[in-house]
């Protein structure tokens, strides 16, 4: 990790891989307040609401839930020239890895 | 003139193209928050880590409405290293812990730093960050 890159991607709700929400990507680190769209009430610039102001638990769409973004920074090695996410140098750097040696690895990016 | 003992000697693994790898968090949120993993570190193909410390830092900045607990996880490849509670509606309160450490992590392991809010209003300041060293190891 030489020199980081910063850029925007979706946010992943709690699955099979990861128990809390996240961003599908081998290497990042998430910039404080970069959450978007704000949906009042439920999510906020720095992510999902765990309770309603009434106490009531937050529950997002799955329309909502696609939708929700963050910037991240990532390591210039799994960039293009242009600072975009580049699959092919994901692939190489993780080869043999299930979770990221697959072509569609940047699909819920 | 031989300075280092018996020749020929092997370098060790850690020494074979080492890297620091420095994964970190920062930031005031608004509670309450779900948890949320805010950095993830996978060790590439080919290589190993050795996590040479982590810290997790929580200070009340502005007192809730309703208390309720506050946390912050670094999960490695082996499970949690650290998790640092905070349950305290008094502003400047804080939390701390840190571990000096040499885990061991293979190839494909995930280093994770998490945050979580249970309370209903007021503000936490999080502070949390892993140190790795990076290097080949293809033996």
């Amino acid at each position: 990790m030489k020199r980081l890159k910063q850029i925007r991607v979706k946010v992943q709700a709690p699955d099979a891989d990861n128990d809390s929400w996240h961003v599908h990507l081998p290497t990042y680190m998430m910039v404080p307040e970069s959450w978007q769209p704000i949906i009042a009430g439920r999510v906020d610039n720095d992510g999902v609401l765990a309770k309603m102001p009434d106490g009531k638990p937050v529950v997002l769409t799955p329309a909502e839930k696609a939708q929700l973004t963050c910037e991240v920074l990532v390591p210039d090695g799994e960039c293009d020239d242009k600072g975009q996410l580049d699959k092919a140098k994901i692939r190489q750097k993780y080869k043999g890895q299930p979770r990221w040696d697959r072509d569609d690895v940047l699909n819920d990016v | 003139m031989r300075v280092n003992g018996p020749s020929p000697q092997r370098l060790l693994p850690i020494y074979r193209s080492p890297t620091h790898v420095i994964l970190s968090y920062a930031g005031i949120e608004v509670a309450p928050h779900v948890e949320t993993t805010r950095a993830t570190h996978t060790v590439p193909t080919g290589y190993a880590a050795i996590v040479s410390g982590a810290y997790v830092q929580l200070v009340r900045a502005t007192a809730p409405t309703t208390l309720d607990e506050v946390w912050g996880r670094v999960l490695t490849g082996a499970g949690v290293l650290l998790r640092i509670h905070h349950v305290n509606a008094n502003v400047g309160t804080s939390e701390f812990g840190s571990v000096p450490c040499e885990s061991f992590e293979a190839e494909g392991n995930l280093i994770q730093l998490k945050t979580a809010d249970n309370s209903i209003g007021g503000t936490m300041y999080y502070s949390l960050a892993v140190n790795l060293v990076e290097f080949i190891y293809d033996v």
